[in-house]
């Protein structure tokens, strides 16, 4: 039964108005029983779950206002993802998370914070001397909104201590070390303002 | 139009009671129908979107609950609304949507109320430099949980000599330029 509130009509008597009068705060009640504690209860008006049905195109937050939504993140891990957005900003899609594997062999994990920070992080195997390039920005991943803040490795294993730095633009990570003749394996994380628009 | 809750009266014959009856069918319909599936629709009472229109002060949460709300973040020098979650019957509130940067550090919080600062420092060596963690218009810390830093360019060996909620103290044994990143996780007070 569709929702009417255009009755009562003038010449009804109550009679026949008491019909689709109940009828409209049966859908009432209905709706607001949906996601929200019912109405009448003690905690009626709050919300005992939110559920986003996902959304296209994408809700856009005014002034003084966040909007939070749910879409398709197309491209990147083709999911339904729950979205935080500001006003005049892009949506960051909080709950996204994916990897994928470089040329290099190397898998690169990513996730974003809802503030907009993005991180990347993986396992580097195969590190010689002259160093490794872990690429940043793969097809299908958010990437960095210029240089990252930081770019963080740490040696992994029993080999011999080694002194060795990680290097990061918004395109590339590269991590070298000076123990000559070997490889080594190490973990990495960079970290910076992200862009969530897939490359 | 004005919601009244109170109509139609007990003595109004309904064509009376008309006009106000239906007021109130159209604003409810118009009220739920913000954010919300419409009234008899296949998405009726779920969330469409979810608008948090910005509030004075923070909103404290009962027992069992949490709380979602936006209010400005005061602690920046340029306070913008933000999203937070106030937890469970406490006064620990958490800017989720934050961050900020100064010349030394950035930081942002995660849900958890965990706050994350990092940055990247540059000295001359060999020998130390120290960080602040407590600079003002910046969320602090009352307690370090975590902290790492790497050599960004050149192999050497950077390590932590000192941390507090106060301050990080690098340190590294090459002579020249030594430029490293850092990060410390801990408790967050926002």
């Amino acid at each position: 039964m569709p929702y009417n509130s255009g009755i009562p009509t003038g010449p009804q008597r109550l009679k026949d108005s008491q019909r689709p009068m109940r009828e409209n705060f049966q859908e009432i009640q209905k709706a607001f029983s949906t996601n929200h504690v019912a109405i009448g209860s003690e905690d009626a008006g709050k919300h005992t779950v939110v559920v986003f049905p996902v959304q296209s195109p994408e809700p856009t937050a005014a002034a003084n206002q966040i909007v939070m939504y749910s879409a398709k993140y197309t491209n990147a891990t083709d999911l339904t993802e729950l979205y935080v957005r500001k006003n005049g900003a892009l949506g960051i899609p909080f709950t996204a998370r994916n990897s994928a594997v470089d040329a290099g062999g190397t898998r690169v994990y990513w996730t974003f914070l809802p503030s907009g920070t993005l991180l990347k992080y993986g396992e580097v195997d195969t590190v010689p001397t002259t160093g490794k390039t872990v690429d940043l920005k793969l097809v299908t991943q958010p990437s960095f909104s210029g240089t990252p803040f930081i770019s963080l490795a740490t040696l992994q294993g029993t080999a011999a201590p080694a002194d060795f730095y990680a290097s990061a633009t918004d395109t590339t990570l590269t991590i070298s070390h000076n123990h000559s003749g070997s490889t080594h394996t190490f973990s990495f994380l960079v970290m910076g303002v992200g862009d969530p628009t897939p490359t | 139009m004005t919601y009244d809750p109170t109509k139609p009266d007990a003595n109004e014959s309904l064509k009376v009671s008309q006009s106000p009856i239906k007021d109130n069918y159209a604003d409810a319909q118009t009220a739920f129908s913000v954010n919300h599936g419409a009234f008899a629709g296949p998405s009726s009472g779920l969330h469409i979107v979810a608008t948090f229109v910005e509030q004075i002060g923070h909103q404290t949460s009962a027992k069992g609950e949490r709380v979602l709300y936006v209010t400005p973040y005061s602690t920046p020098v340029t306070p913008l609304d933000e999203l937070w979650i106030s937890r469970v019957n406490t006064t620990t509130y958490t800017p989720i949507t934050s961050k900020g940067f100064s010349s030394n550090v950035a930081w942002t919080f995660l849900p958890t109320g965990e706050l994350l600062k990092y940055g990247q420092k540059t000295w001359t060596g060999p020998g130390s430099s120290n960080i602040p963690l407590n600079e003002v218009n910046q969320p602090t810390f009352s307690e370090i949980y975590w902290a790492q830093t790497t050599s960004n360019n050149s192999k050497n060996l950077i390590s932590i000599i000192n941390i507090s909620t106060t301050g990080l103290s690098l340190s590294g044994n090459s002579t020249g330029s030594l430029t490293a990143s850092w990060c410390v996780l801990g408790k967050g007070v926002s």
